[in-house]
């Protein structure tokens, strides 16, 4: 393992932000008393708000090449709760398998305790070191949070299935993540979306089947199975609540077929092609970013597509999706891919009478502008003339592509029979003398 | 001096050989369904897999030695009385040695499998006399030494060009023998003897 780079900041938003629109809404909810006569329960609870914090650590790494996870951990402060993590691991040769709320030495946090960190847990792939960021997010400032971890660990045996944990009442979800028992030969679970739901988290989990990678070197008579454990990062906080933005949806834009041509590959589709999106989100004007999560939707995208999903400077959320699917032909459409980013917010709590522990809502307690009628009437026509621009350029650019199709594989075939290289990633030698192996 | 490379894949002065042995292989290679057939990708496995067998026998040998033996035994002897010789004789020592080297196939820089060569040998040393001095060997009266090797290629995955989107060969269990050798060589002219001797520790 390299040593850090140790990067570490912490981009701080002071709730100034946040406790000018909660006065706001006072203001409102008061305007027919005088300002003397607000509800005092609700002037501390706005008061206390003002002084929460977030702050975003991050932590740069270099992953050398092994063949087993490993683990990298970057902590919140004494002072702060952890409200969510993630990671930036833009190179492919990265496969990020696990990320997960923990101690300062990676443990995983157990289920009901509280954790200090956030871990990731990476394969590298490639014989050249390869640079990972991992990032948490941290509150502080309020005194009245606390946040606590719930798990879910199973071991399934289906192909594809989902795994849900839920926040203890009194308390709500502002991260969560995954981890699952890592076996290259037996199966590992693959975690396609890590999300938020009502009242907890949810990540939905691929087995490695037979026939995978991850089946590679195995007994094609071994079942897929895989134990999986999903985390849910539950706030519990006497001025603050956790509220989700609206869903942001980012199609996946399909790149151009990859065909193997005349590599006889047997039970792999015809021809593959790349899928990817990005994007950023944060969290209204008065609100603190908690963390986030993507639900991908079928088909599902080759293993380990997710390349970044963390927290970042602002603090806003980024979220890149870079994988491949496979198509019957080079001239098959693809079958759409949507991406959903899920945004959870902290705002301060303004309900009346709200002084005791923050509920889980689905509706941001101070609500996100609204645009007006005329406003979305101008946005729809804007939007049908640009789908309608883009749809001429996309034909135009289909047609281009019919016309040079040939000339490409003729290219392709001719670069296949020039370019073969066999690279060596690792070489292991040991004696075996008098029956024992040194 | 003498290669595991040469043993398994030919001298380099036996270009027939050579050729036949490479060729012989990567038809084996071909036929399990482990390459593409119809371009060089089984030929240029094949010749990475006797690139990484480049080592001199001899280098083998002293390897065990120095890993677990009588000659180890009196190195230390010798070196911790300084000046000391001691004449050993082995009637028979026995090693096996393993290599194994994952390595990728890439086509038009995109990669198409991933594979294990698994290289085995095992060696039988009879009848060695030598002189241990002071933590080395300095003098190799008689040594004769059978050495048996073969490589084994297993295919880990199987890939479509840059994609994930994978599946493995189904090979027998150990993976496809890809090539065998057997020679019977005298150690006197295998094993170099520097000046100084070879150190043992």
């Amino acid at each position: 393992m390299m040593p850090s780079l140790g990067v570490r900041r912490a981009l701080s938003r002071r709730l100034p932000r946040l406790a000018l629109p909660a006065l706001a809404a006072i203001a409102s909810l008061t305007t027919a008393a005088p300002a003397s006569a607000a509800p005092p329960a609700l002037a501390a609870a706005v008061a206390a708000a003002a002084a929460a914090n977030v702050s975003v650590h991050t932590k740069t790494v270099e992953v050398d090449y092994a063949t087993q996870p490993q683990l990298f951990t970057v902590d919140c402060g004494p002072d702060e709760e952890v409200l969510s993590g993630g990671y930036s691991a833009p190179d492919p040769a990265i496969r990020v398998v696990f990320s997960y709320p923990s101690n300062p030495q990676g443990v995983a946090t157990p289920d009901g305790a509280r954790p200090r960190s956030w871990t990731v847990g990476v394969v590298n792939s490639s014989d050249t070191p390869v640079r990972l960021q991992l990032a948490a997010t941290c509150l502080t400032g309020d005194a009245s949070a606390a946040s606590r971890v719930a798990v879910l660990m199973q071991t399934r045996a289906e192909s594809a299935y989902s795994l849900t944990v839920g926040c203890p009442t009194g308390t709500a979800r502002t991260g969560g993540g995954h981890a699952s028992v890592w076996s290259p030969v037996t199966g590992t679970a693959v975690v396609r979306s890590s999300y938020p739901v009502a009242r907890g988290w949810r990540v939905d989990v691929a087995t490695a089947a037979p026939g995978s990678l991850a089946f590679a070197t195995a007994d094609p008579d071994v079942q897929a199975r895989a134990t999986a454990s999903v985390y849910a990062v539950c706030l519990a906080s006497g001025d603050l609540e956790v509220a989700e933005r609206e869903p942001v949806n980012v199609d996946l834009v399909a790149g151009q077929p990859v065909c193997p041509g005349d590599i006889a590959i047997p039970t792999v589709a015809a021809c593959v092609t790349r899928r990817f999106g990005e994007t950023t989100v944060q969290c209204g004007e008065g609100q603190l970013f908690a963390g986030a999560g993507y639900q991908i939707s079928d088909p599902p995208l080759s293993l380990h597509s997710v390349r970044v999903a963390t927290p970042a400077a602002g603090p806003v959320w980024t979220v890149t999706v870079d994988g491949w699917t496979p198509l019957p032909s080079a001239t098959a459409q693809p079958t759409p891919i949507r991406m959903v980013v899920r945004t959870l917010c902290l705002v301060a709590q303004v309900a009346a009478g709200t002084a005791g522990p923050a509920a889980t809502t689905q509706n941001p307690a101070l609500p996100l502008p609204e645009p007006s009628r005329p406003e979305l009437q101008a946005r729809s026509d804007f939007s049908v003339l640009v789908g309608a621009g883009l749809l001429v350029l996309a034909l135009l650019l289909l047609l281009l592509l019919l016309l040079a199709l040939p000339a490409l594989r003729r290219g392709g075939r001719r670069r296949l029979a020039g370019s073969v290289e066999v690279v060596v990633r690792g070489v292991r030698t040991g004696y075996r003398i008098g029956g024992e192996r040194r | 001096m003498t290669t595991l490379r040469e043993i398994l894949f030919g001298g380099t002065g036996r270009a027939g050989e050579l050729a036949d042995q490479t060729e012989q292989a990567a038809r084996r290679l071909v036929e399990a369904g482990a390459v593409p057939a119809g371009n060089n990708v089984a030929r240029a496995v094949v010749r990475k897999a006797g690139e990484l067998l480049d080592i001199e026998i001899s280098d083998v040998v002293v390897g065990a030695w120095r890993t677990g033996s009588a000659l180890l035994d009196a190195a230390r002897q010798t070196r911790a009385q300084q000046g000391t010789s001691r004449e050993v004789t082995v009637h028979t020592y026995s090693f096996g040695w393993d290599q194994e080297s994952d390595v990728e196939v890439n086509v038009n820089r995109s990669t198409i499998a991933e594979m294990t060569f698994l290289a085995t040998a095992q060696a039988e040393l009879t009848a060695l006399a030598v002189t241990v001095h002071n933590g080395c060997i300095t003098a190799l009266h008689h040594g004769n030494l059978d050495l048996s090797a073969h490589v084994r290629v297993q295919i880990n995955a199987m890939r479509t060009p840059k994609g994930d989107v994978a599946s493995a060969t189904p090979l027998a269990l150990g993976g496809l023998t890809l090539v065998e050798g057997f020679r019977t060589v005298d150690l006197r002219y295998e094993v170099r003897l520097p000046a100084a001797g070879i150190p043992l520790l």
